[in-house]
């Protein structure tokens, strides 16, 4: 029974094989219907080959598939050390994505139908003709809705909500309590820290602590060019360069923030192979495959849709999902 | 550098990686050793190399943390012997480290050592 359980787990995720098996083809209706044994595939598969499809149909439909996963994860996990971590990463995904779409009205744009992150909960759902403050308000995570209520009262982005937001999301970690995970919630921490303030040069100007990063890496993390950044390969903690590492591997299918947001995802997908001690490990090792695959699928989707860099991913995947 | 000792015991197949007092320790209990310090790449072929002769493979988790190779490597490892994660004694919390060190060995190597 438990090993039906865990073989089924198993089979949320995009594993390199699957990966690789995918990228052998060159249009999503075939490439999906050689991984229709796996939930992932269902959606998109009945997608692509029923009926006319945008790339962005198709990615939405990843997007809901792994939040609902996500969602349904967190429902069911009720330790209360595991949600503190799974609520931790969670927040800071979503902060990212709430950012983005405030960012897009206060300039007059629609909110964003894609997000930089794996997690948006609910706001994707909304349609952007359709999207409502309000409704925003209710259903993003208590931890920024002061972050969304300063927005309404003064139609601008409070630099100080957002760095208390990320304060206020990994207020409850510790890390004597579980080392390695610490580790991971902290370079996630820090490089939504850098995403923001690279999107916000004025964040900087707040007081931000980073949980990894010596605050000189993370200062000039946020300001210097990022293809400068991945050059650095000494000098910092191993788990940043391993960052900076992912960056460079990164940089050779995305640009910029997007590159940075996959290095994220890479090195926190990579730093989950060390939590296998226990309930509380397998919940977050859990949370941050889900939020990988979700990215890695969408970038599998991406290169076959435009039959571009599909050279260049499957050598990240090799190094990175191995 | 990773070095690998000549095996006191050869029938005991037991491999130990992590700093110089648990190296020495297995050394002593008739293990083989390598020594981890920062040689992530070398400790990784190394590994490679050596596994088959063993059966058990002791080492300290938190290499895992730094070394990437090693994280890629670990399933396969599993595959070819029984692998034994510890808790390097910085992170085990409050303990006495002698004695940390002490009901490893015992429990691990089954032996008892003073120190």
């Amino acid at each position: 029974m438990s090993k039906a359980k865990t073989s089924s787990q198993g089979l949320e995720y995009v594993t390199l094989e699957d990966a690789l098996s995918m990228l052998q083809y060159s249009d999503l209706a075939n490439a999906f219907s050689s991984m229709a044994e796996k939930p992932w595939a269902g959606r998109v598969l009945k997608r692509v080959t029923t009926a006319t499809y945008t790339l962005i149909d198709v990615q939405q439909d990843i997007d809901d598939f792994f939040i609902d996963k996500i969602v349904e994860l967190l429902d069911k996990t009720k330790n209360k050390e595991a949600r503190s971590y799974l609520n931790s990463m969670t927040s800071l995904s979503e902060l990212v994505n709430v950012v983005v779409v405030l960012h897009n009205i206060s300039i007059g744009r629609k909110p964003v139908v894609i997000f930089p992150t794996p997690l948006a909960r609910k706001i994707p759902l909304v349609k952007p003709e359709e999207f409502d403050i309000d409704a925003l308000r209710r259903s993003v995570d208590k931890v920024f809705a002061r972050l969304v209520d300063r927005f309404v009262q003064s139609k601008e982005l409070s630099m100080r909500e957002i760095a208390l937001a990320l304060h206020r999301s990994v207020a409850n970690i510790d890390k004597v309590l579980n080392y390695r995970i610490w580790r991971i919630v902290g370079i996630y921490h820090d490089a939504m820290a850098v995403r923001l303030c690279r999107m916000f040069p004025e964040l900087s100007k707040e007081p931000l602590y980073p949980l990894i990063m010596e605050d000189n890496v993370f200062r000039e993390a946020c300001s210097s060019d990022l293809t400068e950044l991945a050059k650095i390969s000494s000098g910092y903690r191993k788990i940043v360069l391993e960052l900076f590492d992912a960056l460079t591997d990164s940089s050779t299918i995305l640009k910029g923030v997007e590159a940075f947001d996959l290095a994220t995802v890479l090195t926190t997908m990579s730093l989950s192979k060390t939590l296998t001690g226990g309930y509380v490990e397998e919940r977050v090792r859990r949370l941050v495959r889900l939020m990988g695959s979700s990215v890695i699928l969408k970038l599998i989707v991406l290169s076959i849709y435009t039959e571009t860099y599909k050279v260049e991913l499957q050598r990240l995947l090799s190094k990175w999902l191995k | 550098m990773a070095e690998v000792k000549q095996p006191v015991f050869p029938e005991k197949k037991i491999l130990v990686v992590g700093d110089p007092i648990l190296g020495l320790i297995g050394v002593a209990a008739g293990a083989d050793a390598i020594i981890y310090k920062d040689n992530c790449e070398e400790l990784v072929s190394e590994l490679r190399k050596v596994v088959e002769n063993y059966n058990v493979l002791i080492y300290f988790r938190n290499i895992e943390d730094d070394c990437k190779s090693l994280r890629d490597l670990v399933p396969l490892l599993k595959e070819k012997v029984l692998t034994i994660p510890l808790d390097h004694p910085k992170e085990a919390g409050r303990i006495d480290v002698a004695e940390y060190y002490k009901s490893l060995v015992k429990k691990y190597l089954g032996i008892s050592i003073e120190f």
